[in-house]
């Protein structure tokens, strides 16, 4: 009789193992830890790397932690760059400029206003180069970047980068040219 | 004596729950072999859809996605190189064939080093790629430390079929020559579980 409810009982443990449901394998193994079986283990790994935290989100889907801004996001899809300047449309505007005119781009063409942009320039090789952005709040404008037809990621990546160099450059006079001011 | 009466209780009730549910987990988490290079990996496969064909089907590149501080001074294009060699390697072993055009699949992928990204975000992010609201259940998910997610998008039907991850603290001195051999086992490790564990 014992032996036999000793068999119904580790066949019953066993099913979780061989029909490979994690939920009830785990479960399995925590209540046989709870209960003495000592020899198991379960495994936990990923839980101090994957967190809930859903107070963060809002009803949007934006999310509200610092954090996740620390690092702009940058997108490419279909031979678009897409990245965010955390600065105003104007700003970025003459940036966007400049560092094309520092490039020694050619045909520098484009227009903006308070809410978008839009330049176009051309490589030495005659190679087009499309440059959108957008005003999405005060202090941060979207930018889309093309090189060429079909696109280009290496290419876009450097031509962010003047940007960026550009922008921060422009920051630093700023703040240079505020305090002089003072 | 009461604690296998215990046992043999529970057991009848997990055979029941098997047989009634049909053990129907969507989440999956694993433990990679090995991984050179990354320390505490895990990999987490979030969505998987019933019956994704693979065999003679052909893939294109969807969205790419990174957030990487400046600071580390990364170059996206080289890292979207690792990634595509890795996952062309991957895919084509698994009966799949490059299509640069109208392709069968779009994968995409995102990365974070020394960020986060929520899910959320990520769905944002791919609203071009995806039709509507996603059909995968929303769970409540920072993919902190560092992180490359996978996915496997139905291009006609605009719908997510596969999501897997592999989260692990990277190596921040791991020598460049290596830094393939890194990317490539990282990427093995999440498509084996596609399209099923």
């Amino acid at each position: 009789m014992k032996k036999n409810k000793t068999y119904i009982a580790l066949t019953g443990a066993m099913l979780p193992f061989l029909t490979g449901c994690g939920i009830v394998r785990i479960t399995v193994l925590s209540v046989a830890a709870v209960i003495g079986l000592a020899g198991y283990a379960v495994y936990k790994t990923g839980e101090g790397a994957v967190t809930g935290v859903k107070k963060f989100v809002s009803k949007t889907g934006q999310v509200a932690s610092g954090t996740s801004k620390a690092a702009g996001t940058i997108l490419f899809f279909k031979g678009n760059f897409k990245t965010e300047y955390p600065y105003g449309i104007r700003f970025v505007w003459i940036s966007v400029n400049t560092a094309c005119s520092n490039a020694m781009f050619t045909d520098i063409k484009g227009s903006v206003d308070a809410l978008s942009g839009s330049l176009t320039a051309k490589t030495r090789t005659g190679t087009e180069i499309k440059i959108s952005l957008k005003n999405v709040e005060s202090n941060l404008t979207k930018a889309s970047i093309r090189y060429g037809v079909k696109g280009n990621m290496a290419e876009s990546e450097k031509i962010n980068n003047f940007i960026v160099s550009e922008l921060k450059l422009m920051q630093i006079q700023a703040v240079q040219s505020h305090s002089t001011t003072k | 004596m009461k604690h296998l009466k215990l046992i043999a209780f529970i057991s009848i009730l997990m055979f029941i729950t098997v047989a009634i549910s049909g053990c129907s987990q969507k989440k999956s988490v694993f433990k990679p072999d090995n991984t050179p290079g990354l320390t505490q990996p895990s990999v987490h496969v979030q969505v998987i859809k019933e019956g994704i064909p693979v065999k003679e089907t052909t893939f294109g590149w969807g969205m790419s996605m990174f957030r990487i501080p400046e600071k580390y001074g990364i170059s996206l294009a080289t890292l979207n190189t690792r990634i595509t060699t890795s996952l062309t390697k991957e895919l084509t072993a698994k009966g799949m064939r490059f299509k640069a055009d109208a392709p069968d699949y779009y994968i995409s992928y995102a990365v974070a080093f020394g960020a986060e990204i929520h899910e959320v975000e990520l769905d944002n992010a791919y609203r071009d790629l995806l039709k509507g609201h996603l059909e995968h259940e929303q769970s409540d998910l920072f993919y902190k430390q560092g992180v490359m997610i996978i996915d496997v998008v139905e291009r006609k039907e605009k719908t997510l079929l596969w999501r897997g991850a592999i989260l692990a603290q990277p190596d921040k001195n791991w020598p460049e020559e290596r830094k393939q051999e890194r990317c490539d086992t990282a990427v093995h490790e999440v498509i084996k579980y596609f399209p099923k564990p």
